[in-house]
């Protein structure tokens, strides 16, 4: 009998002791109503009748809810500079237990978490389940090291792990004991890339008592890995070890680093050790043990975004591209076909993730489906299909559309094209000429018309030279930036502004009318006055007589509301202040009026003194009167 | 009396006004064909580079052919030169320079179908993000960037005469001139969009170099928070020194040379 059958007769017999106490006692009958479960005799004596789901409810092992704790050290005796295990054990679920990260190690012993664990053993009472955690072990001197009892917790009840005592021998001496075996992580590079695949190779060796019947529950535990939950290519095989064959048991498991950096990872799995003596007329006794490995070291890089080519979905691995399969070659407009691709090779093929179709202008398109085996299958057939749903929407379609791919290979360390070439196939118009699904065509094709279809489905191009260079700038900062553009506003302001202040002005004006006649009276004044002054220096003295007296009336105008060429002497001097009428001023319009009159009716020549002494008066006279209008 | 005659200055010599006049009127004619013949002879030379530069790009020169576009396009921008110019720049390798190109050609000319393709190949070909503009910059995108602003003017101007100038003028009041004003007013208040999208678009510009580093500070040592694609369009938000503060795709924002930065918006 081989071990592995001993493992399988000792389980089947646990399982059907568990069976036979939690049968119903005979003669009974078991009737569910209304999911009350009955018992019921059974006439006669008769051997009962079992419900098969009952049957097998009842059949289910119990579990042993006495919770324990054990603390060892595997192997409890060791040399200076040999590796063992501190094992703290406790009989409940995982998620309930709370062991410290660091136990109160002794001086001299340095303790280092490895990994934690779960799975079930047997117990008094049924099913046991055990939660155990594994620390690595390293003393610096050598004498005897105890781990004193310490507190954990389970199910949320305090609980004392015990005490445990190692030895620790000097380098050489005779007297250290062997462990459970060891467990070796190997894998075949250290540098890898984000996604990749990396299979890491677990080896379990036995001691050399041929004590290691088998490996389960491989883990992989890392700074920032993805495991596969499931292994491969589980063998036993011997190898050599240290100049001596011992026999190793071997899987495979796949992890996916995440993160970028130097990553360490290591693991963990249960050994299902043999314990006692050989004895073929005992009964074995089978345990399983945790086991964890030595931490390794890896590299991992970003795959490079230089040379990535269109369809890169995270594809890492040498992959090849399968020719495409259609469905059917022949298909109506509005009708559905199937495109199948597959991708086979080496890599993260269970986590390849299929390119998604763009919308395409004469497609209708669906997500791609993705292969619906589970991912042991993909990695033991070694390839993974995609299924992509397409109708085409119009009878000139000759092939299914060239769907981007690409995948990054680590051996050539470059992006890889595995464009999904077109498939010829030939599609027929649709009965009537009328799509099926003219509605969820527009959608697919919106605002484009049959016409356009073809010509926006074309592959983008990089177009001619345009072989004219069209309009030219001084400059390609925008109009309203630049000053020239602002100043130019100024203009049409000014224009509209300066058309409403006149046409302000002239209303104004219209309605006193009286400014108006004042500004006439000045220009007036002035042009008189200054007619007078260059007769004065012309010795002109009729000239200056006239000149006067029109200035006087040009001023005396807006008072008398009168023509000025109109005004007489008296009308001048009524528009005096009475004092001036009879003062200086008053005698000074009259003279001047009087010569007027006197070289216009009796043609008597003014005397030539008469400038010298009435010019400074009538000027003062003018700018007094000035200041008035 | 002769040599007399001759040493006389001209200025000096007392030419009668109808004379001086038709002197004047002669020097501005001369100006002005000296002026004309100087453009024709320009527009001359710059029609035999733009020639010289396409017949670079068919003989597959083209990094020739861009020396030659981005003089003309330095000298005399329009949207052929630079539509051009950004093929060149594409052929060369240059993807960054190639966008820059494309998009002052659409800048100019949003009506160029050509560069919009070419930008779109050029943004799938090289995986970069289509641009992400306010809906202002969109509408901004529909004229012309000078035409916003022309409308904008003529708009307002021609709204504001029609409401002041039937009552400076005299005019009979008649509905058209309120129907006009209002739709001149109208008109300016939709080109207000416009124009503020084409106010924020120039801070838009493109990252010319590959795997542009994007730093933490504006200096040279400076922590590099990470690398821009050529062709990445960016807003620019501050300049400092020889360096500008830009905003990209997914918010990344950061430091980067002001050479390895052009803005759509100028040359």
């Amino acid at each position: 009998m081989t071990s592995l059958h001993a493992v399988a007769l000792t389980l089947l017999l646990s399982l059907s002791a568990f069976a036979q106490t939690a049968s119903p006692a005979p003669q009974t009958r078991i009737i569910t109503q209304g999911g009350a479960v009955v018992f019921q005799a059974t006439p006669g004596g008769a051997a009962p009748v079992l419900d098969p789901q009952v049957a097998a409810l009842m059949q289910q092992a119990g579990v042993d809810q006495n919770v324990t704790a054990q603390a060892e050290f595997d192997p409890p005796v060791i040399t200076l500079g040999q590796r063992s295990t501190y094992r703290v054990t406790v009989t409940a679920m995982t998620e309930g237990v709370s062991v410290t990260d660091s136990p109160p190690a002794p001086a001299g012993l340095q303790l280092t978490l490895a990994g934690r664990g779960f799975n079930y053993g047997t117990g008094a009472g049924g099913l046991q389940p055990r939660t155990t955690f594994n620390f690595r072990v390293s003393a610096t001197n050598a004498g005897t090291f105890v781990i004193p009892p310490f507190q954990a917790s389970a199910n949320a009840k305090p609980l004392t792990v015990p005490e445990a005592r190692l030895t620790v021998l000097p380098a050489g001496a005779p007297g250290a004991r062997p462990g459970t075996g060891r467990l070796v992580a190997e894998v075949a590079d250290t540098e890898f890339y984000i996604g990749q695949s990396v299979p890491v190779r677990l080896m379990m060796l036995d001691p050399g008592d041929n004590s290691v019947q088998g490996v389960t529950q491989p883990q992989i535990t890392g700074d920032a890995f993805i495991s596969e939950n499931w292994t491969m290519r589980y063998r036993r095989e011997a190898r050599p070890v240290d100049g001596r064959v011992v026999i190793a048991n071997i899987c495979e498991v796949s992890v996916y680093p995440i993160k970028a950096g130097r990553l360490q990872l290591s693991a963990t799995a249960h050994a299902i050790v043999r314990r006692g003596v050989f004895n073929p007329a005992m009964p074995q006794v089978m345990e399983n043990v945790m086991v964890d490995s030595d931490p390794i070291t890896v590299t991992v890089q970003h795959v490079p975004k230089e040379g990535e080519l269109p369809g890169f979905t995270g594809g890492v691995g040498t992959f090849q591209l399968d020719a495409p399969r259609v469905s059917t070659n022949v298909v109506r407009a509005g009708e559905p076909l199937t495109l199948t691709v597959t991708v086979k090779g080496e890599g993260n093929l269970t986590r390849l993730v299929p390119p998604k179709l763009e919308r395409l202008r004469g497609w209708q398109t669906f997500a791609p489906a993705t292969d619906a085996s589970g991912a042991p299958q993909i990695q033991m057939r070694g390839s993974v299909s995609f299924t992509y749903t397409l109708i085409p929407l119009s009878d000139r379609i000759q092939s299914t559309p060239a769907i981007p791919f690409s995948c990054f290979d680590p051996k050539k360390k470059a992006h890889v094209d595995l464009t999904i070439p077109p498939v010829p196939i030939t599609v027929q118009p649709p009965p009537g000429g009328v799509l099926p699904i003219a509605e969820t065509a527009k959608t697919a094709v919106l605002g484009v018309d049959d016409s356009d279809l073809f010509g926006a489905e074309r592959e983008l191009v990089l177009t001619g030279l345009m072989d004219k260079p069209g309009r030219r700038v001084s400059t390609l900062a925008p109009l309203q930036q630049r000053g020239w553009f602002l100043a130019l506003q100024i203009v049409p302001a000014a224009v509209l502004g300066g058309m409403w202040l006149r046409e302000r002005r002239r209303r104004y004006l219209a309605q006193h009318p009286e400014v108006v006649l004042r500004a006439k009276a000045r220009r007036g004044v002035r042009r008189q006055l200054r007619l007078a002054r260059q007769a004065a220096s012309a010795r002109d003295v009729g000239g200056f007589v006239a000149a006067g007296v029109n200035a006087l009336r040009e001023a005396s105008a807006p008072r008398a509301a009168g023509n000025p060429n109109a005004l007489v002497c008296a009308d001048v001097l009524s528009a005096l202040e009475p004092s001036e009428r009879d003062g200086q001023e008053g005698a000074l319009v009259r003279q001047l009026f009087g010569a007027a009159d006197a070289q216009r009716f009796v043609d008597k020549k003014p005397d030539s003194e008469m400038v010298a002494t009435l010019q400074p008066e009538l000027e003062s006279l003018l700018g007094k009167w000035r200041t008035r209008l | 009396m002769e040599d007399t005659a001759v040493r006389l200055p001209i200025a000096d010599c007392r030419l009668p006004i109808g004379f001086r006049r038709a002197r004047a009127r002669l020097s501005t004619v001369v100006f002005g064909w000296v002026a004309v013949a100087a453009l024709a002879l320009s527009s001359r030379a710059s029609a035999d580079t733009f020639r010289e530069a396409f017949d670079a790009y068919a003989a597959n020169a083209p990094e020739q052919s861009a020396a030659l576009f981005r003089e003309l396009a330095t000298n005399q921008p329009s949207a052929g030169v630079l539509h051009n110019l950004g093929n060149a720049e594409w052929k060369s390798g240059q993807a960054g320079e190639a966008i820059l190109a494309w998009e002052r050609a659409q800048w100019l000319d949003p009506f160029n179908a050509n560069a919009r393709a070419n930008l779109r190949y050029a943004r799938q070909t090289a995986q970069l993000p289509s641009p992400q503009l306010a809906w202002y910059e969109m509408c901004s995108t529909w004229l012309p960037v000078n035409a916003w602003a022309w409308l904008a003017a003529l708009s307002f101007w021609t709204a504001l005469a029609l409401v002041l100038l039937p009552g400076v003028l005299r005019w009979r009041k008649a509905d058209w001139h309120q129907a006009v004003a209002a739709a001149g007013f109208a008109v300016f208040l939709l080109t207000i969009p416009a124009l503020l999208g084409v106010h924020s678009r120039t801070k838009l510009g493109i990252i010319r170099a590959k795997d542009t580093p994007l730093r933490l500070t504006p200096t040279r040592d400076a922590q590099t928070l990470g690398r821009l694609p050529a062709g990445e369009l960016v807003r620019l938000e501050r300049e400092r020194g020889g360096y500008v503060y830009v905003r990209g795709a997914n918010d990344a924002a950061g430091w980067v040379e002001r050479a390895q930065f052009g803005t759509i918006s100028s040359l």
